[in-house]
């Protein structure tokens, strides 16, 4: 779409009621389809979502000691309504549901020359692995699937920019269900 | 046996590369929105977004993808079909205790806010330095734009302005924003949605 023609960037009512999450979820994904074809209106959400973001912290940080002693005794009483309801539950409890953020991955890599070699411990259940390559800041550069728990590649040659890398265990349906931490990749 | 989706020992080496690195350059931050919505969860935003450009690459090579002008809507499509295959997922139902269980504790309100999760604290502080150097006006005017989610003709009736010269305010606002953060922490960079 032509980036002079988008309505939805000119009168910007439904980009923010979007981003507010006010949208019905059928409006909210006409919105998300347009979202993928029109670049002006993508920067304008990620705008949005920022500035949302930095001005809704701020009213939370600066609500004052009464609402922080609010917010404290609630949670006081939560959490011991899930502490009860936890205790109750646990002799019933079913096993551990798959999770990535419950299974780390213990890994180790390392850079020799433009060579990148790594190794994980194997992960059961795991059907593969992804070996991930991310930039300075984050942002993932390449990937690569292995059914081994090794890995070994060029790389490219040094640079002053620092790459990271992690490595996710896969079920049969792709999913993660293990991952190790975000490492810098070194030498 | 190593099957390599990316370029690290593709070897067709560098348009591979190419096509991986621009379709993230487009697309990345989009899809990263597109599944926090509905995952409200970074970790799993950022899976589903990756896994959506892998399988796009995967579609590109086999030629799946007759037109390049269907490219958005194959992206758009291919991360629809991810997120629900999430929802069907036993890892979605613990994450959604695990969200209820976070949004009781912290109650702060910022849950409720599903795209907030992309959006880390650093970001946020540096997005905020910027916005308390602006005047009183402006960042009002943003407050009752983006946190209120007042419409333009409420906000216009509000400030007793006809459309237009709200519509020049609040581009004026948010280029001093944008000059501001530009000037904010220079040298670091202003990485946004990452």
């Amino acid at each position: 779409m032509s980036q002079t023609e988008c309505r939805q960037a000119a009168d910007d009512d439904v980009l923010r009621e979007y981003v507010a999450g006010h949208l019905s979820e059928a409006a909210a994904e006409e919105f998300e389809q347009h979202l993928f074809e029109c670049d002006r209106c993508a920067e304008e959400v990620e705008r949005a979502i920022e500035i949302r973001a930095a001005l809704k912290k701020r009213r939370v940080a600066g609500s004052g000691w009464r609402v922080g002693l609010a917010i404290a005794a609630t949670l006081a009483a939560v959490a011991f309504g899930l502490w009860q309801i936890e205790l109750r539950q646990q002799p019933f409890a079913p096993p551990p549901l798959r999770s990535a953020n419950t299974r780390e991955i213990s890994a180790t890599g390392r850079l020799a020359g433009t060579t990148f070699t790594a190794s994980w411990n194997a992960v059961r259940d795991a059907r593969s692995y992804r070996v991930q390559i991310f930039n300075a800041i984050g942002e993932p550069v390449t990937w690569t699937e292995t059914s081994a728990t090794k890995f070994s590649a060029s790389i490219g040659a040094k640079n002053s920019e620092p790459r990271y890398w992690k490595v996710q265990a896969l079920d049969d349906d792709h999913i993660v269900i293990a991952s190790s931490q975000l490492m810098k990749i070194s030498s | 046996m190593a099957r390599t989706t990316g370029a690290v020992s593709d070897p067709a080496g560098g348009s591979a590369a190419d096509v991986a690195a621009e379709l993230n350059e487009r697309f990345w931050k989009r899809l990263c929105i597109f599944a926090a919505r509905r995952l409200r969860d970074r970790s799993a935003a950022e899976d589903v977004a990756q896994e959506t450009l892998r399988r796009v690459i995967e579609a590109l090579r086999q030629e799946k993808i007759e037109k390049l002008e269907a490219l958005p809507a194959f992206v758009f499509q291919t991360a629809r079909n991810i997120c629900l295959h999430y929802g069907r997922s036993a890892r979605r139902q613990e994450s959604a205790l695990l969200r209820f269980r976070g949004g009781l504790q912290t109650s702060s309100g910022e849950e409720e806010d599903p795209l907030a999760v992309l959006v880390d604290e650093a970001r946020r502080a540096e997005v905020w330095e910027a916005l308390e150097k602006l005047e009183d006006d402006d960042r009002e005017l943003l407050r009752m734009l983006y946190v209120d989610g007042l419409e333009n003709a409420e906000i216009s009736r509000r400030l007793g302005v006809d459309p237009g010269t709200l519509r020049v305010r609040k581009h004026r606002a948010l280029k001093r924003l944008a000059d501001l953060i530009g000037n904010v922490s220079p040298g670091t960079g202003t990485q946004s949605i990452t």
